[in-house]
């Protein structure tokens, strides 16, 4: 199978199913991902984050019919929230994926948070693995869109791309306050609405904050290395991410573009912009540093699950110590975080 | 929303009597105490014993109160000269016009349509014959959708649901021995392409030699309620707004008498809204096209008297009642305050309905008395247009029989019982007054907050009216399905559907004998005039002019209704769909 | 160690042109609340890509919601496109406006339950709890 070009109905109808079994963990799906996790990662990994509305959808559809048309194989994943009370969901997004969802080099999947924090899901990073594996060039992941929150991207994605629009007022004070952070590429989406110019000279002018220099890459010179303020919010993941003078000799600048998703304008620019980030990444030595913080974050969910697990079942030696630690800390005997580690010490035994 | 209509709801709740009404003065104050003490003594040890368990709220978020005296008008401060007036006078709220019933009566229709025009012609004389006074074109949704017969995106659907109209020659061929000067009105939906039904209808006249003060036209002609409501939106609603206003200002210095646009409560409640916030979004549409109109340099004495409304209340006959009476009044201020209108004709709204009530699959004949009582309330609250569901509403399009029975009841309505020989039989009535209020005031309130919101394109754009209306789907579902709301045979002494009850089919060579006349069209018309008519309409639409003129030399070319929807695709581009659940 | 946490995913789909959609929007919002992941599709959709779509997501069912009366063309067509992408276990169920002599011949064509007017949720959902098979 090659890098580019159409996929065919069953090799679409194996890895669909391969996601599922990962998605839900049922039987087998250590096995998969034993064999997933073996293949080079090759994926160029997007994930655009932003506001509710903001147009993430609408910009993925757009951007991943771009890439599409330059031979690229493409894998959109598509995440909404879960209902809190039943854990079900209803995926929408697909709704406005016709420019990319007819094309045969496309595949799109909607993803359930599952309860899961972050705008992500728990299973996303080992479906990026599947996506590795099944050759693809490229996944762009669509966030949730809570907002603020959806800052676990950041630590999935190859390259995060953040949308805003113009007139969000006041809430796009909010929204920025977390989203500002973990932007390599900013998108001001709705470009042919009132404002849109505004909302990027705005943006522009926060990240001027952070980073000095023109946007994309820039050569280290004693000007950037003095305008950078010590102090600012998230330096250190910064200096990870986008340079650090004291040891990089360029720098760079997350730029921010404005486009239309709905009629396109734009689109090719802002997915220039992306690879501009992706090639100086690479030039300078990154992606292997970015793959090392997507798999801790994988490896850190998977910890967290697998230490949970036991203490969750109905039954056994662990739910057993669990229950008598409640009945102590409703007796007044015990306080949560004794009892935790009481039984952390009993399962390490 | 929800919580201004909860608090509404609280506020009718206070109107509730009760001993601390001492506060009000004089026979009010007794009557109040009178009341409570009514409720204690007489009527809670009788409801004890058997009150049926549901909660008296009506569709649309009002709570019923046991009983309403006096003391209930005396709290929403009714005014009778200020609140009702009289009949064909501001506020309007006992009728648009003088003798409303008692004189002429609302007129009879049918909206029909199956099949292609030559079979469906047969069905048009028929209903005419049995006393159809309006014909509505009901067509088919490749049509409405701006499809031709023959695209690939009409497969399985030409005749379907209503007729197929690809040009002039299948409106010819529907109208073949209907003169359009032989019934009171004549028109069709057609919301997403209104100038070209418009433009149909107008060439129609001139090809049976009728000029157009001889006949009336009614279109619903009303886009924006398809982004949220209905379905057939093809283009950005913004331009497919102006193109329906376009046909609306064609009309002004052409057929002022025509009824060119009829804007929808109907499709907003059916999709969930309810009633009052269906109507306020409807309203908000109305400003919309007003103030387009307006923009153009009209004035709204011009305007506004061929604007009309479809109201709809489908679940509460009192209701029905009182939504009519409210909206007559809210529109009639809102034109005289608003936009300062001056003419009567300007202030008086006219509304058309379809009378019908929640119709079951299961023993359809039963929906025969749903209907009629449906219809009787929207006849008691003054409706001019009545159009009403048949009694197989559930189980296919009308068939011939259902279609009679639908006619008739009309007719009975109109002339039995003395439905229709007075104004506003239930004007006064303490419920209907209240309910009337009531209404009212959650309309306005809903529509204050469209109106914060950015009106009616924000409804669209930011999804709040999708939203609210899937709450609603999901509270009448839940209401149905807990048997809050009886539904009888459904969930009161449910019954299985009966496999007797057939379907009206369509014959297959319906779509077969369209394509083929469809296709000996594009065969026989003039080429030439038809590119230079298409080129014109590109360059109106491009332009931003109004493209009717440039459409009705197309319509009369036999340039199809396809190749003119193409050219707006092209121009304006396609909806974005709407992901609200 | 099992952690497995089996979803229902429903793939709710409108086929043609036909724009009622009261009928999609109260059963998905009934699945959800019965903790079932529905993808909705939105409308004006072919048949190609309803399967399509099916196939990407990996649902158990599709439900087609359809009062159009294009039902006996579009559902047999579905099936067809599905079985010939080797999606045969991915399940059909409709409701709608279905003229009830359609059925037997729905049936024949591999739509496995047809819902008609008046139906509760509650009906639906326990037909899905019931006959959802994960291998
Ligand atoms: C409400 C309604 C409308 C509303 C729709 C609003 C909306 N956004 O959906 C409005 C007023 C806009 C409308 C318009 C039209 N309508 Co209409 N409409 C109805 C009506 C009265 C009720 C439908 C409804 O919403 N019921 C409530 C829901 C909850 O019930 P339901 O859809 O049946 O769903 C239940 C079950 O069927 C089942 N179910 C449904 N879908 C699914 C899916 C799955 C997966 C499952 C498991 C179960 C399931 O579960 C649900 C819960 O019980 C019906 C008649 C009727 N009584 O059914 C006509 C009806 C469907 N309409 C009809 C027609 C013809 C039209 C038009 C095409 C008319 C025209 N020529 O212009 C237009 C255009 C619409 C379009 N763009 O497609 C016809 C269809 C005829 C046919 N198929 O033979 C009907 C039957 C009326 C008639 N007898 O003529 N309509
Ligand atoms: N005017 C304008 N509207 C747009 C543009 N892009 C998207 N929209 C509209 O914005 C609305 C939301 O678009 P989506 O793509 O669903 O936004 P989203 O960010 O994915 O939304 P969620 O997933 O619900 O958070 C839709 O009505 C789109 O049509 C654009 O470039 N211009
Ligand atoms: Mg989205």
């Amino acid at each position: 199978m090659s890098g580019a070009g159409a996929l065919d109905g069953r090799t679409v109808r194996r890895l669909s199913r391969a996601i599922s079994t990962v998605e839900d963990r049922a039987d087998g799906y250590e096995e998969i991902l034993s064999g997933a996790y073996r293949a080079p990662a090759k994926a160029e990994v997007i994930g655009v984050t932003g506001p509710p509305g903001a147009g993430k959808s609408t910009l993925v559809d757009a951007l991943t019919a771009h890439w599409a048309g330059t031979g690229e194989r493409v894998a959109v994943l598509a995440v909404d929230p879960s209902s809190p009370f039943s854990g079900g969901a209803v995926l929408g997004d697909r709704v406005r994926m016709d420019r990319s969802s007819d094309l045969p080099s496309v595949y799109l999947r909607s993803i359930s948070a599952r309860g899961e924090g972050g705008g992500l899901s728990a299973a996303v990073c080992d479906i990026v693995a599947l996506l590795d594996e099944a050759e693809f060039d490229r996944v762009v992941i669509e966030t949730v869109g809570a907002g603020q929150a959806d800052i676990a991207v950041a630590d999935a994605a190859d390259c995060t791309l953040v949308v805003f629009v113009p007139g969000l007022g006041d809430d796009i004070q909010a929204a920025k306050a977390g989203l500002m952070e973990v932007g390599d590429v900013y998108a001001v989406n709705k470009g042919d609405l009132p404002g849109a110019k505004a909302t990027v000279a705005e943006i522009n002018g926060a990240i001027g904050v952070a980073y000095a220099g023109t946007p994309g890459v820039n050569k280290t010179t004693a000007g950037l290395i003095t305008a950078q303020p010590a102090s600012s919010p998230g330096r250190l993941a910064v200096l990870r991410r986008h340079g650090d003078p004291a040891s990089d000799s360029t720098l760079w600048r997350p730029p921010v573009q404005l486009v239309s998703a709905r009629s396109g304008d734009g689109v090719p620019d802002l997915a220039g912009a992306v690879d501009a980030f992706l090639g100086w990444c690479s030039e300078s030595g990154r992606p292997a540093q970015r793959r090392r913080s997507r798999i801790r974050a994988q490896m850190l969910r998977t910890l967290s699950a697998a230490l949970i697990a036991p203490y969750q079942q109905n039954a056994g030696q662990a739910a057993e110590d669990l229950a008598g630690s409640i009945e102590r800390v409703l007796a007044s005997a015990t306080s949560p975080a004794e009892a935790v580690a009481e039984l952390i010490r009993r399962g390490s035994r | 929303m929800t919580r201004m209509l909860a608090s509404r709801r609280r506020d009718l709740d206070m109107e509730v009597p009760d001993e601390s009404a001492g506060q009000r003065s004089g026979p009010a104050a007794e009557l109040i105490a009178e009341e409570a003490r009514w409720r204690r003594e007489t009527f809670a040890p009788d409801a004890a014993r058997a009150e049926r368990q549901r909660g008296f709220v009506t569709d649309c978020g009002l709570e019923v109160k046991p009983l309403y005296t006096p003391a209930d008008l005396d709290a929403i401060g009714f005014d009778y000269t200020a609140d009702l007036g009289f009949p064909g006078e501001f506020p309007f709220t006992r009728g648009d016009r003088g003798a409303m019933n008692r004189g002429e009566p609302f007129v009879v229709s049918a909206y029909s349509g199956f099949g292609e025009a030559e079979r469906c012609n047969q069905r048009f004389r028929t209903l005419i014959d049995w006393g159809a006074e309006q014909i509505l074109v009901a067509l088919d949704l490749p049509t409405q959708c701006g499809y031709d017969s023959d695209h690939a995106m009409a497969t399985a659907e030409v005749g379907q649901v209503g007729v197929a109209v690809s040009s002039l020659a299948d409106m010819e061929q529907l109208f073949d021995g209907i003169p359009l000067d032989s019934i009171k009105r004549v028109g069709t939906l057609g919301n997403s392409i209104g100038p070209i039904v418009l433009a149909l209808f107008a060439a129609l006249g001139e090809k049976q030699g009728i000029p157009w003060a001889n006949y009336v036209v009614n279109l619903q002609n009303d886009p924006l309620k398809e982004y949220i409501a209905r379905g057939t939106q093809i283009l950005p609603a913004e331009p497919a707004a102006k193109l329906a206003c376009d046909a609306v200002e064609w009309c002004i210095d052409n057929a002022p008498n025509w009824s060119p646009m009829t804007v929808c409560v109907n499709h907003i409640n059916a999709g969930g809204a309810g009633s009052s916030l269906g109507t306020a979004i409807a309203l908000a549409n109305a400003h919309y096209y007003l103030d387009d109109l307006l923009a153009r340099g009209h004035s709204i004495d011009e305007v506004a008297p061929l604007l009309h409304m479809f109201a709809d209340e489908r679940h509460d006959f009192f209701v029905s009642v009182a939504n009519l009476r409210a909206l007559r009044r809210i529109w009639a201020r809102r034109m005289r305050e608003r936009y300062g209108a001056t003419l009567p004709a300007a202030m008086a709204l006219r509304m058309t309905v379809y009378g019908h009530g929640q119709e079951s699959l299961q023993e359809p004949l039963n929906n025969i008395s749903r209907i009629a009582f449906g219809t009787l309330a929207y006849v008691l609250g003054g409706a001019s247009y009545v159009y009403i569901a048949s009694y197989d509403e559930a189980v296919s399009t009308p068939g011939e029989q259902s279609l009679k029975v639908a006619l008739r009841t009309q007719q009975v309505i109109a002339s039995e019982h003395g439905f229709a020989d007075t104004v506003d039989p239930l004007g006064g009535s303490y419920y209907v007054e209240s309910l009337t209020h009531g209404v009212e005031r959650q309309i306005l309130d809903a529509l204050g907050m469209i109106e914060e919101k950015g009106g009616a394109l924000a409804v669209i754009r930011d999804g709040i009216g999708r939203r609210l209306m899937t709450e609603g789907a999901v509270r009448r579902q839940k209401a149905i399905d807990s048997g809050q709301r009886p539904w009888v045979t459904v969930n009161q002494r449910p019954q299985k559907p009966d496999v007797a009850n057939t379907a009206f089919r369509i014959d297959p060579g319906a779509a077969i004998d369209q394509v083929a006349r469809l296709q000996r069209v594009r065969a026989e018309r003039d080429e030439a005039r038809v590119s230079a008519a298409l080129a014109a309409v590109r360059e109106a639409t491009a332009s931003g002019a109004n493209v009717t003129p440039s459409v009705l030399e197309a319509v009369r070319a036999y340039a199809t209704v396809g190749e003119i929807v193409e050219i707006w695709r092209d121009i304006f581009g396609h909806f974005s769909p709407s992901t609200e659940f | 160690m099992t952690l497995s946490n089996r979803k229902i995913r429903v793939l709710m789909a409108k086929v043609g042109l036909d724009g009622h959609d009261v009928g999609a929007r109260v059963v998905a919002r009934g699945l959800l609340e019965a903790g079932m992941e529905v993808i909705y599709t939105g409308l004006r959709r072919t048949p190609e890509q309803v399967a399509r779509a099916a196939v990407e997501e990996d649902v158990d069912w599709i439900g087609i919601s359809i009062l159009s009366g294009a039902h006996l063309t579009l559902l047999p067509r579905l099936r067809r496109l599905l079985d010939e992408n080797g999606a045969e276990d991915i399940r059909i169920m409709a409701g709608g406006i279905i003229p009830q002599e359609d059925i037997p011949e729905l049936s024949k064509a591999g739509v496995s339950r047809v819902f008609l007017s008046g139906t509760a949720i509650a009906e639906i959902v326990d037909y899905l709890m019931a006959e959802t098979v994960h291998d």
